[in-house]
């Protein structure tokens, strides 16, 4: 920082001209944007050296000034200005946030730099960003705004959103690591994104190794607000926002419906019985979905003094769905305080508590909720007081085998919520032991207790009932510590070089607990609470992770940077022979533009070349899957005690980390004063032993079919590109625009003796394989190619006729069967992107945002349920247009009896994914500072109204309900990780709303 | 003072270290709390006796006696033909072409190394049995799954031939290549000596479980099998205190189970339900058998005319292994036949008036089968004993009036009652003890093994994909 002023110090004594006149004194404020008097600006006159700071209340005199001399005013973050004397007594300054990227204070593990200083590559979404559009989870605020990392929101209220850093690498975990405040934590979800500084995303392997075996996926760093030396500003940021219910899909109304089965599965008795019921016309999308309210207060107040700072906040967020019955509401708490004792010591902490509640959309029966309202028939009414429940559904004799759940009952009658409470802390302690050498201990802890509360009261609506009520209770309690310990030395030798060096040794050990209770309860509905005899399942994990840490920057001349770093990691997740790894990076840096013949250039403000290279790991698989337990259940009847236990699966004490080899090729360029600023990145990443199910050989007798071995390869690569653009000449007007966006594309390069891995089970099929040279997680299935028309050669596929789908005979054998399937789609995208536009017009701004993405396929489960025609089930009005003989331009297949060659996995169900959302578009006004001090006697600092919509158009091909497809429900099969990603098994769509929002400050 | 405070703060960093440094490599090692952990099991009788269990859960699942086991040997042996119900797999098993894809082949192949993979895991535990537990008790347990895992490599080593011989828990990278026939039965039969020298007698024996009388029959059938007919006949000398009983159908029903002639059975029982039966992993109640109902339930298969031939003329055997037209059924169990409530008639004994299996089937007693049947699997009785010592008797050299008079026992059982048999010359015995045994041991899995020994028939199974899916070294 020191050297940083210097550097100021230095372009200004070159290019500030000499003069002198007359001496005076001057003094004045130099304050922030909003007001807030800033300590410690430095204040120079520029030619001599000679200069001041300001103190605590943002005051600064310097005296013997000439009129012709011209002050600099600087100060870490903010765009420096220089003023003319002049014959000015009083020079008040207002300094604004710094543009330029350059200085940029970023977060690294165990520490913080400066962007200038920065060989590998790392995004930051800063504070301002985060809080333009309001989001609900912290993470939501990386969607578009960081090159490269892709954000795939659930509309769920309180569903954490999909991230992933440069793409998919693994079969396995694919979450990326977050660290709030240097502590490791578990998740984000309970972060109050108004807490938020900035985010940091370490997606290179140079950034990311010092995080070593838990960094593969690349790391979030999440650093929250602190408080600054000066007055106490307190500010409150409200907002209500009014969500729109989504657009429905057609579905065919009773006549239609009347219509459709009598030409198909036959009539329901219902319509020779009760003709009358069939009259009735329920629109079920209407009855399951509903517009809904969010409102969010958050209050903050944060200050201090030179010895002492703090920042306190408080904020309460309430999110109804769109699906009846859902919502969200979470309170949360921040106190962060730091404290000097001297100039040597400082001692500081950081404390969230937030305890949330959740209400779930619940499946049935193995359907998404979605899939039982599109299946609904549309002459059954929601609800029927004559039904025990009080709620209406199809009936066992009436509808001919029809077996839809009523959706609203689901979500009213049923109640599935998720109660969290969760601390998050962190108290640490440095120390300045010799100049240069500091050593900080850091205790921190995440603890949340997290209860799953499942009440199904009895109902009988027809086909579907339950005689009894039940009760489910899940209580899962997690702790997790962190303790490390850090030196670190910095020193300057001959005013060249220039050396920073870290050790790091950290213990991290956490504990969850799972209780789950359930019986059922024949007697009463009245309570909803496991009571007596119940099955009870409770488990333990543990997992602990040493790790010592070593970290050298050095930097020569300002402008060649070298790093390395090591870290050696001990994890409980691996077996004996391999519970250690060593994970190493280097990087180098040449900042072009400060050698001499780039120094000068009035356009290249900025050129960087970046290299770095690293090894991360990732050991995101679960506990104890080194080991092998012993199972009982191996009954022989006939002997006195006849239970049996055994061995089951294979221990595996060679188990260990997935290892990930990253290469990071990195260019920023800076034009016009930074104005213009672009970042390039390229990289290629190398995942080896990623951990594969492997089958066991069956001689070898074990009873379980898998052990998890490593045993695969993957490469992913990509392309990242940030530019940004502010056009600020002073005046009324100023705009700005920023885009990013990032590809990735991978490839198994090595499955062992596997031919493939399944994944995701559909109706009975696995939609999802990895196989060798493909990408990860493709859809698998048959081409289809058109459908059979009257007098079509069938005989590829003996039961079809005119009218059935045309699947491609691939291998040209006469017979399409299994050997016929091949890649149908690829859901993962090829790239993403975000674009920024922003603008300010006197005390109005305005923004607008896009994201996208593009290159994905989904796959449509819900082009099932409406097109299938499987079974007795309300369709899509497209069915009305199937294939018949009279209609034999239909894309619709006929209906048959035997639905099941036409509802194979296939193309038919994959559809593009791409979009591009208009994810944000901000009005917003702010009162001057004029008008700010003739109200309320000047006590406001700041005062803004917006107006904003979210989601209001999404441009996309894709027929669903919202092509960003965020969480599956499919069963991953023999997979976890990224399996099922990309289809839409009914996702809960996410809301366009208008949002109306205030922020104060005082 | 100042180098004191600066020498106090720098212990204070080193202290603190030390603390996180301090944290060994044991805190790494954390073993799973919710499973038992195989390094702290066998501390008690109980748990050995659990792991004992274990051993022979796999010999009533359906790749054994709950299924396989008796289509595989029957229908390859020749003694059933199939009715028009029959699955394509057992259909391969019929016509001896039997592929890698086979699901009882498959089934097969992998319950009988998962009864193996049990018992090593009794077996290779030994040195962790706590000195609390008693060496007898400790070495009856082992005997136990010694004599399991003779039993399931000879299931494997007669079907298949060459294999992969495990003896122990370790895996092996892309699994074992196959070892020699000899080396498959010398471990059996290093198994069968064991169990036979340390196993209880019957009597001392809880019922149910492996006996010293079982183990030496079954290394007299064994070394037998191996062509070692001297072995044999010493293992099988030393098989006593058995004796035929009196009715010959008593061997194949519910109520006289381990009965004086019986030396091992798979044990079912109805009572259990139809539970985890379809169930392959050796684990949960499969403790019943679908016999009943494939044999003369669903009559899939029926016994070949082949079989029914070798029948002679008033042997009462007939009649007690298989339902004829005009027999009575669903009455008591008597030998007298046309007196019971119900008789077959024509279209009541499956898809054709052909004769049906009775042996082990419980129309006797009941309407109708179900999937569930109680009925346990004899694997290995006194008759077939005495039969095995007849042809240990001719094979190795010995007395032909000697070996006939072991067959002649068997034809004079109070039920059977059948004429003495005299012929004279070794090929002639043979011809008997070989006819004897296919009208006695009818249905009992015992023709196919016959077959390679009286017939020189080489047939075997493919190793099944099960294996070669996953197996690089074969």
């Amino acid at each position: 920082m020191i050297k940083l002023k210097l550097a100021i110090v230095t372009l200004v004594m070159i290019f500030t001209q000499i003069g002198f006149s007359q001496t005076n004194t001057v003094s004045g404020i130099v304050s922030d944007e909003s007001g807030m008097p800033i300590p410690g600006v430095s204040v120079i006159l520029a030619e001599s050296q000679k200069g001041t700071s300001t103190d605590f209340d943002g005051k600064y005199t310097i005296e013997n000034l000439n009129s012709t001399d011209q002050l600099l005013f600087s100060y870490i973050g903010m765009t420096s200005q220089t003023i003319t004397v002049g014959g000015q007594a009083t020079i008040n300054v207002t300094l604004v946030e710094s543009l330029e990227a350059l200085d940029e204070i970023v977060v690294v593990g165990y520490g913080v730099t400066t962007r200038r200083k920065v060989t590998g590559a790392i995004s930051t979404v800063e504070a301002d960003v985060i809080m333009r559009t309001p989001v609900v989870s912290v993470d939501q605020a990386l969607q578009g705004n960081a090159a490269g990392v892709t954000v795939t929101n659930a509309g769920s209220p309180g569903t954490n959103p999909q991230v992933q850093i440069r793409g998919l690498k693994t079969f396995g975990n694919s979450q990326p690591l977050f660290v709030v405040d240097g502590i490791i934590t578990g998740g984000i979800n309970e972060i109050n994104p108004n807490d938020i500084a900035s985010m940091d995303v370490l997606k290179d392997a140079s950034t990311a190794a010092i995080y070593g075996s838990r960094a593969s996926n690349g790391v979030v760093m999440i650093t929250t607000k602190k408080g600054k030396p000066g007055k106490t500003k307190v500010t409150v940021d409200t907002y209500i926002s009014s969500q729109a219910k989504p657009e429905t899909l057609d579905l065919l109304n009773s006549d239609q419906f009347a219509q459709f089965t009598s030409e198909t599965f036959g009539q329901p008795n219902r319509y020779t019985v009760d003709p009358a019921s069939t009259q009735l016309n329920t629109d079920w999308q209407d009855q399951v979905f509903r517009s809904a309210i969010m409102e969010s207060v958050n209050v903050g107040a944060s200050g201090g003094s030179e010895d002492a700072i703090f920042n306190i906040s408080a904020g309460y967020l309430d999110q109804e769905g769109l699906i009846v019955s859902t919502g969200f509401q979470r309170s949360t708490l921040r106190a962060n305080s730091e404290f000097k004792l001297g100039n040597r010591f400082k001692i500081g902490q950081t404390l969230s508590v937030a305890d949330s509640d959740k209400q779930n959309e619940q499946e049935a029966g193995d359907r998404t909720l979605v899939e039982h309202m599109i299946k609904s028939l549309p002459y059954t009414p929601v609800y029927d007081s004559a039904n025990l429940g009080g709620y209406g559904g199809p009936n066992t004799t009436l509808d001919n085998g029809s077996d839809a759940e009523n959706a609203v009952r689901i979500q009213q009658l049923q109640t599935n919520e998720t109660e969290e409470l969760k601390i998050l802390g962190s108290i640490y302690a440095s120390y300045d032991i010799v100049e240069g050498l500091n050593f900080r201990l850091q205790y921190g802890f995440d603890r949340s207790t997290t209860a799953n509360n499942i009440f199904r009261p009895s109902f009988n609506e027809g086909v579907n009932n339950r005689p009894a009520a039940y009760v489910q209770q899940g209580t899962n309690t997690f702790s997790s510590d962190n303790i490390s310990g850090a030196f670190t030395y910095s020193k300057t030798f001959n005013e060249a070089h220039n050396l920073d060096v870290l050790f790091v040794a950290e213990e991290f050990k956490s504990t969850a607990r799972n209780t789950d209770a359930q019986n059922s309860n024949p007697i009463t509905d009245a309570i909803p609470l496991v009571q007596g005899t119940a099955q009870v399942n409770n488990t333990l994990y543990e997992y602990a992770l040493l790790s010592y840490i070593g970290r050298i920057n050095y930097e020569y001349m300002g402008k060649y940077l070298l790093a390395a770093s090591l870290r050696y990691d001990g994890s409980s997740r691996f077996g004996s022979n391999n519970r250690w790894g060593t994970f190493p990076a280097v990087s180098a840096g040449w900042i072009i533009s400060e050698e001499s013949f780039l120094k000068e250039s009035n356009s290249v403000s900025n050129l960087k070349l970046r290299a770095s290279w690293g090894v991360t790991g990732n050991d995101g698989s679960n506990d104890y899957v080194y080991s092998s337990g012993l199972v009982n259940g191996f009954n022989y009847t006939g002997l006195s005690y006849n239970d049996g236990w055994s061995n089951y699966g294979a221990s595996n004490p060679d188990l260990k980390w997935e290892q990930s080899t990253q290469t990071n090729i990195g260019l920023d360029l800076g034009f016009f004063n930074n104005a213009l600023s672009i970042s390039l990145e390229y990289y290629n990443i190398n995942s080896e032993d990623i951990i594969v199910p492997i089958p066991n050989v069956a001689s070898d007798g074990l009873t379980e079919g898998f052990t998890q071995r490593n045993g695969a390869t993957a490469t992913t690569d990509g392309f990242e590109a940030s530019i940004g653009y502010n056009h600020n000449k002073g005046g009324n007007f100023s705009w700005g625009a920023s885009m990013n966006l990032g590809t990735s594309k991978n490839r198994v390069t090595d499955l062992g003796d596997l031919d493939f891995i399944e994944s995701s089970t559909f109706e009975g099929e696995n939609l999802q394989r990895i196989t060798l040279d493909e990408s990860l997680y493709y859809f698998y299935g048959y081409q289809t190619d058109g459908l059979f028309q009257i007098g079509d050669d069938t005989s590829t596929q003996p039961n079809a006729g005119p009218g059935d789908i045309r699947f491609v005979d691939q291998n040209n054998d006469g017979t399409i069967d299994g050997d016929d399937n091949v890649k149908i789609g690829d859901p993962l995208p090829n790239f993403t992107y975000g674009l920024n536009l922003t603008a300010n017009y006197k005390q109005f701004d305005a923004l607008i945002f896009f994201t996208g993405v593009s290159g994905n396929d989904i796959y449509n489960t819900t082009l099932y349920d409406l097109e299938g025609m499987t079974r007795l089930f309300n369709s899509g009005t497209a069915v009305l247009d199937r294939w018949t003989p009279e209609n034999t331009g239909a894309t619709v297949p006929r209906f048959t009896a035997d639905h099941s060659d036409n509802v194979n996995r296939s193309d038919r169900f994959v559809e593009d994914g791409a979009y591009t959302k208009l994810r944000n578009v901000t009005v917003g006004y702010s009162l001057s500072d004029q008008a700010l001090s003739s109200i309320a006697k000047g006590s406001f600092t700041k005062l803004r109204v917006y107006l904003s919509g979210q989601n209001l158009i999404t441009i996309t091909n894709y027929s669903g309900y919202d092509p960003e497809i965020g969480g599956s429900t499919v069963s991953p099969n023999q997979l976890s990780g990224a399996a099922g990603i990309g289809i839409d098994r009914g996702n809960y769509p996410q809301p366009k709303s208008i949002i109306l929002g205030l922020q104060l400050g005082f | 003072m100042k180098k004191f405070k600066i020498t106090f703060i720098l212990g204070c960093v080193a202290c603190a270290m030390g603390v996180i440094a301090s944290c060994d490599e044991s805190e790494l090692e954390l073993t799973n709390p919710n499973q038992l952990s195989p390094d702290t099991f066998f501390q008690t009788s109980t748990q050995i006796t659990a792991a004992t269990n274990a051993v022979y859960a796999y010999l009533q699942d359906t790749g054994n006696y709950g299924r396989y086991q008796f289509y595989i040997n029957d229908n390859v042996s020749g003694e059933n033909y199939a009715s028009g119900n029959l699955e394509a797999d057992k259909v391969q098993m019929i016509n001896r072409d039997i592929d890698e894809a086979n699901n009882g082949n498959n089934q097969f192949w992998q319950q009988n190394y998962q009864g193996i993979g049990r018992a090593n895991f009794l077996i290779a535990n030994e040195d962790k049995f706590n000195t609390s537990i008693q060496a007898d008790e400790a070495q009856s347990r082992l005997g136990e799954a010694r004599f399991l895992r003779g039993l399931y490599y000879f299931n494997i080593v007669t079907k298949y031939g060459e294999a992969p011989l495990v003896l122990n828990l370790e895996t092996f990278a892309g699994g074992r290549p196959k070892s020699s026939v000899e080396d498959i039965y010398n471990a059996i039969i290093a198994d069968l000596q064991f169990a036979a020298s340390n196993l209880l007698a019957k009597g001392s024996q809880e019922v149910g479980r492996a006996t010293s009388g079982a183990a030496w029959a079954l290394l007299g059938k064994v070394m037998l099998q191996k062509g070692d007919a001297a072995g044999a006949k010493t293992a099988l000398s030393n098989v006593t205190g058995y004796a035929l009983v009196d009715n010959y159908r008593d061997n194949f029903t519910v109520a006289n189970e381990h009965n004086n002639e019986s030396l091992f059975e798979v044990n079912y029982d109805e009572s259990t339900g139809p539970g985890d039966s379809w169930n392959q992993d050796g684990r949960g109640n499969s403790e019943t058998t679908f016999r009943a109902q494939e044999y003369s339930g669903w009559y899939n298969v029926k016994p070949s005319p082949e079989l029914l031939n070798e029948y002679e003329d008033g042997d009462t055997r007939f009649a007690a292994n298989f339902y004829s037209i005009n027999d009575s059924y669903n009455g008591t169990m008597t030998n007298t036949y046309n007196n019971g409530e119900s008789t077959f008639v024509s279209g009541g004994i499956g898809p054709d008036d052909n004769p049906a299996w009775r042996k082990y089937q419980n129309l006797d007693n009941r309407a109708s089968e179900t999937t569930e049947s109680g009925i346990n699997a004899r694997v290995i009785r006194y008759a077939d004993v005495l039969l095995m010592q007849a042809e240990a008797e001719i094979r190795s050299g010995g007395s032909e009036s000697v070996a006939l008079g072991y067959v002649n026992q068997v034809r004079a059982r109070p039920s059977v009652a059948l004429p003495a048999i005299n012929v004279t010359g070794t090929q002639a015995v043979l011809d008997a003890i070989e006819h004897e045994r296919r009208v006695e041991l009818a249905g009992e899995q015992s023709r196919w093994l016959d077959l390679k020994r009286f017939d020189n028939d080489t047939y075997l199974m493919p190793i099944p994909n099960i294996e070669l899916q996953a197996n690089t070294n074969l």
